[in-house]
């Protein structure tokens, strides 16, 4: 176990070095230099090249590089926009933990429910319940977020006023105004990944259950609670996958549905950023969000390894 | 004088599957007994309908099949429609049950003591420690040196041989008063097949257990087994002692499978096979359904079905029997 975490750690550390290169590669090749945005189209060459001078980008880019890393890893310091001179790390510290909020509930939510939903639907395989969760299914993938977003917020926050069509209410507001306010949100974020995982836990698990070691805890004559924990343990392999990069990737659309519920998360730090053309602060958002994703699979391919002993021996 | 009743007496039992809109039979009428701490074999081809008779029992029969008739009567009661709840509480108590593969039939990611002791704690009302020192007697039972470490073991960290020894011990975790092996050593290497069934045998005589042995193997039974039944297409066509059926066999089935046994003491030849394929399951029977692979068949064989032929101890199922 341990030698499966140092290994795959390794390749996560190995991935985030490449995305944070060739993200900063990228950055640093527009070819419009940042003194051109900060001092306008008037500058003149010794005004940027002083610009240039004072903030280090006259330097090789590998040096350049190499001071920023050495900056981010060893002090966690992601350093300050040229462009707007703000420093990055209060601006994502003001955003992150708003986005993180309606990620992890969202997440969450989607976790519990379709694993449950999943379960369910595959052990009274071509009932009631599997067909109203086929649906759901169907449904949660095909309805696309931000649509829905649209339609809750008409139905329950326009006609009648059960939540706030908007806006964000910080916990220190109260919590029932603070779940009020993100309740729409994460549920629209949650569905479409509800729906997926239910439908790779009610695959994953009616396979399971057709395994000859199914039929031998059968024959064993064990209950049902040993029965479902002996298929579990098998059939959430693919579904921890599935939800590991289902994290991440709501990150992603969690941007969408900021916009749309007006929240001040990581949208509007990277929107504000992209209409700008504060490119370092892009780079730093899209860093957060390498670092959220690579994390999430870590994270995912940990408990597969502690589920499959032998994953674990294979890494060993 | 009527003799005991038999611990275990099937009686017309018929499973059938699904084939698209209608339920075809697979298992046409098997009568079976098993005496208490009797080893019975039943032999016959893929398909003849011998590991499905033998998962009806605890029923653990795939999806798309279903007991359509007959009786399965199991130390006095009736399995056949017994609710779901008794029929558990039979299932790993009395009933065990080995099978052909032991890497797929253990769980792979639960520790196999685990897996033993999960079943022995549904059963028995065993303490926590105790239970962890009778897995331990029972891993040396099967033949499993350091039985202690060996239970941590996954599955995937034992030979083939090792887990069907571990599958055997879970098998009688409980003392159960029949045990079913389908196949236990189809899918091991021949070396380790003679251990594994010289360990059953040892088991079973220690602990008592009547067997209901599956195998295509005639050797196999004739080495363990009391007694042997026949399957061919989804019935029980000859049923004797295991000397007997060797002996006089009565079934022309019978005794071109026996003919089929390979010899390494005389050469004889090209290895005889039994021509054509049994019938399948989908197709409508007239007459008696090994017929059309008879060497001795006649018209009446192809047109009527066989009376069953019976003597003390000896039943076939053949115009030609007598």
């Amino acid at each position: 176990m341990a030698s499966l975490f140092l290994r795959r750690l390794g390749f996560s550390v190995f991935s985030l070095l490449v995305v944070s290169l060739l993200l900063f590669m990228l950055t640093r090749s527009i070819p419009e230099s940042p003194a051109r945005i900060v001092l306008g189209d008037e500058a003149t060459k010794t005004q940027i090249a002083d610009f240039d001078r004072q903030h280090g980008l006259d330097r090789p880019i590998v040096v350049q590089y190499a001071v920023w890393l050495e900056r981010l890893v060893l002090k966690g310091d992601l350093g300050r926009s040229f462009t707007t001179g703000l420093y990055m790390n209060e601006q994502i510290a003001d955003t992150f933990p708003v986005t993180m909020e309606l990620v992890i509930v969202a997440f969450v939510l989607a976790s519990i429910v379709s694993v449950f939903l999943g379960t369910l639907s595959a052990f009274y395989r071509d009932s009631l319940v599997d067909y109203f969760a086929r649906l759901l299914a169907v449904l949660g993938v095909s309805i696309p977020g931000f649509w829905l977003a649209l339609v809750l917020i008409l139905a329950f926050a326009v006609e009648r006023d059960w939540f706030p069509p908007g806006g964000f209410v910080p916990l220190s507001a109260g919590l029932g105004p603070h779940l009020l306010s993100i309740a729409l949100p994460c549920f629209c974020l949650s569905v479409f990944y509800l729906a997926v995982i239910t439908r790779m836990t009610r695959a994953s698990l009616l396979e399971v259950l057709n395994q000859d070691y199914m039929r031998t805890a059968r024959a064993s004559g064990l209950g049902r609670g040993r029965i479902l924990m002996y298929a579990m343990r098998n059939a959430l392999l693919p579904v921890v996958t599935i939800a590991g990069v289902s994290f991440g990737h709501m990150f992603g659309w969690a941007l969408i549905i900021e916009q749309i519920f007006n929240i001040g998360g990581m949208s509007r730090a990277l929107l504000t950023a992209i209409n700008q053309r504060d490119y370092y602060m892009v780079q730093t958002v899209v860093m957060v969000f390498t670092i959220v994703f690579v994390l999430a699979n870590l994270a995912a391919d940990m408990i597969n390894g502690w589920l499959n002993p032998r994953l674990a021996a294979a890494a060993a | 004088m009527m003799p005991a009743d038999p611990l275990l007496r099937i009686d017309g039992l018929h499973i059938s599957f699904k084939a698209g809109q209608q339920w075809r039979d697979v298992v046409r009428g098997v009568d079976l007994r098993v005496a208490a701490g009797e080893v019975v074999g039943l032999v016959g081809e893929s398909g003849s309908g011998k590991s499905l008779t033998a998962l009806s029992i605890p029923q653990v029969l795939p999806p798309g099949a279903r007991i359509s008739s007959g009786r399965i009567v199991f130390d006095g009661t009736d399995l056949v429609g017994l609710p779901r709840k008794a029929m558990n509480e039979r299932r790993g108590r009395d009933i065990a049950m080995i099978f052909q593969d032991p890497l797929t039939a253990l769980n792979p990611v639960i520790p196999v003591g685990r897996q033993i002791y999960d079943s022995m704690r549904t059963h028995q009302a065993i303490g926590h420690k105790a239970a962890l020192a009778r897995i331990e007697e029972l891993l040396a039972l099967v033949g499993i040196r350091h039985p202690r470490e060996r239970m941590r073991a996954y599955p995937h960290e034992l030979s083939g041989g090792m887990r069907q020894r571990v599958m055997t011990a879970l098998a009688v975790s409980s003392n159960p008063k029949l045990l079913i092996a389908d196949e236990p050593t189809t899918a091991l290497d021949v070396t380790v097949q003679a251990q594994v069934i010289g360990m059953l045998d040892r088991i079973r005589r220690e602990l008592g257990i009547a067997v209901l042995f599956i195998s295509h193997n005639l050797d196999l039974i004739a080495e363990i087994c009391d007694r042997v039944c026949v399957m061919y297409a989804g019935k029980v066509v000859e049923s004797s002692s295991v000397e007997s059926v060797f002996a006089a066999p009565r079934h022309p089935y019978t005794r071109q499978l026996l003919r089929c046994i390979p010899r390494l003491d005389a050469d004889t030849g090209p290895m005889p096979t039994i021509p054509g394929l049994p019938p399948r399951f989908d197709s409508d029977l007239v007459g008696c359904p090994f017929a059309p692979r008879c060497d001795e068949a006649s018209d009446r064989c192809r047109t009527s079905e066989p009376p069953t032929w019976r003597e003390p101890g000896h039943l076939a199922v053949c115009w030609d029997a007598a």
